[in-house]
């Protein structure tokens, strides 16, 4: 779906997007040509029924996360099962949290470390999603080259990433 | 892999996140999206069969043959029922016009073996699995009988196909299995899971 300027013919792009939180979400789009703003709202039924055909208004900032709609749509989702287990071997450079620090050796292949207080951060995070947002902050750090993920960092990853309310 | 494995709580229904509302609009949409996130995210490794065991309905058939279009081999489940033999023959249609590669029909319930001399009586008076098989041309590949050690067997772990291979209803199953494996060639994997 795009929206078009009718004085410019022009696709409009996408400029904003705000989720305050209580299942609306408002989407500003701007003329390239003419500057001109026009903002998209949905009601909660309307942002739930995008959200479940998989849209991404605006697109993605982050690539698709395994079991996403399931993580984030299922009501009752075990905690256990949407954590990232300690128990499952994981992927080389997978993040640890401080007190479960890694060897010497796997600090030097890239491992990403989180403060005490960027992990109480993310216990605030709904348990479904948490799993998930956690591999998110992860995988952004480690593409910046930061090694240890603090309440700061998660600020910065969060305006980049665009992630409201995680 | 099931939904049963991501709920908290062992007796909670099936729900989604979603306003109070409206839910049928998208239940199907998220159930969809759900079933394709576990074809396309789980690790399922090098698999010989992917079983997938859909609730009766043709549009749970529908939104599976959406998602997998070149199903190898489809097993409708029916009882000898005249009810069962109606509701059957259109996912039977369904099957067919989506271009399933081999279907077959399994008739469950047929007739119940006592536990005491082994003899068997009907459930149903009707004979909808063999109608269904002239009338549609799909083969019967099986016909297996109520029995109720199959569902004790169940709940304890240990399927009757191994504590009891002789049964009658074992004998069926084993048969069907032989089937299913003939014309897939996974004779390794069954023999795999039965030792």
């Amino acid at each position: 779906m795009k929206f078009l300027c009718l004085d410019c013919d022009d696709v409009m792009e996408f400029a904003e997007r705000q989720i305050p939180g209580d299942g609306t979400l408002a989407a500003v789009f701007t003329c390239g040509s003419c500057g001109r703003e026009m903002a998209m709202l949905t009601n909660p039924m309307e942002t739930q029924l995008v959200s479940s055909m998989g849209v991404k208004i605006g697109g993605r900032e982050v690539p698709a996360q395994p079991m996403e709609l399931a993580r984030t749509s299922l009501e009752g989702g075990s905690e256990s099962a949407f954590a990232l287990s300690e128990d499952i071997p994981l992927p080389s450079g997978e993040s640890q949290i401080q007190g479960e620090a890694p060897g010497a050796g796997e600090a030097a292949a890239g491992r990403v470390v989180w403060t005490a207080e960027a992990a109480g951060r993310l216990e605030r995070v709904p348990s479904f999603v948490r799993g998930m947002v956690k591999r998110i902050y992860t995988d952004w750090a480690r593409e910046k080259g930061i090694s240890e993920i603090t309440p700061d960092i998660m600020d910065r990853a969060r305006t980049e990433l665009g992630l409201e309310g995680m | 892999m099931s939904m049963e494995l991501l709920q908290e709580e062992e007796d909670a229904p099936l729900r989604w996140r979603e306003p109070g509302t409206g839910g049928f609009i998208w239940q199907s949409t998220i159930e969809t999206g759900v079933l394709r996130e576990f074809l396309g995210d789980v690790e399922w490794g090098e698999l010989d069969v992917l079983l997938v065991d859909v609730p009766p309905g043709t549009d749970k058939i529908g939104r599976l043959l959406e998602l997998i279009p070149d199903v190898d081999q489809m097993l409708l489940v029916t009882t000898p029922s005249e009810t069962a033999r109606f509701v059957v023959s259109k996912s039977v249609r369904m099957a067919r016009e989506a271009a399933v590669g081999t279907m077959a029909l399994v008739s469950n319930m047929a007739g119940h073996t006592c536990s005491e001399c082994g003899h068997v009586s009907e459930l149903f008076t009707g004979d909808g699995a063999k109608r269904l098989e002239e009338e549609s041309g799909v083969p019967v590949w099986a016909e297996i009988p109520f029995d109720p050690r199959l569902g004790a067997a169940t709940d304890s772990g240990t399927p009757l196909v191994i504590t009891d291979p002789d049964a009658h209803s074992s004998r069926a199953i084993l048969a069907l299995a032989d089937r299913v494996e003939a014309h897939v060639g996974i004779r390794g994997a069954v023999e795999g899971a039965g030792s």
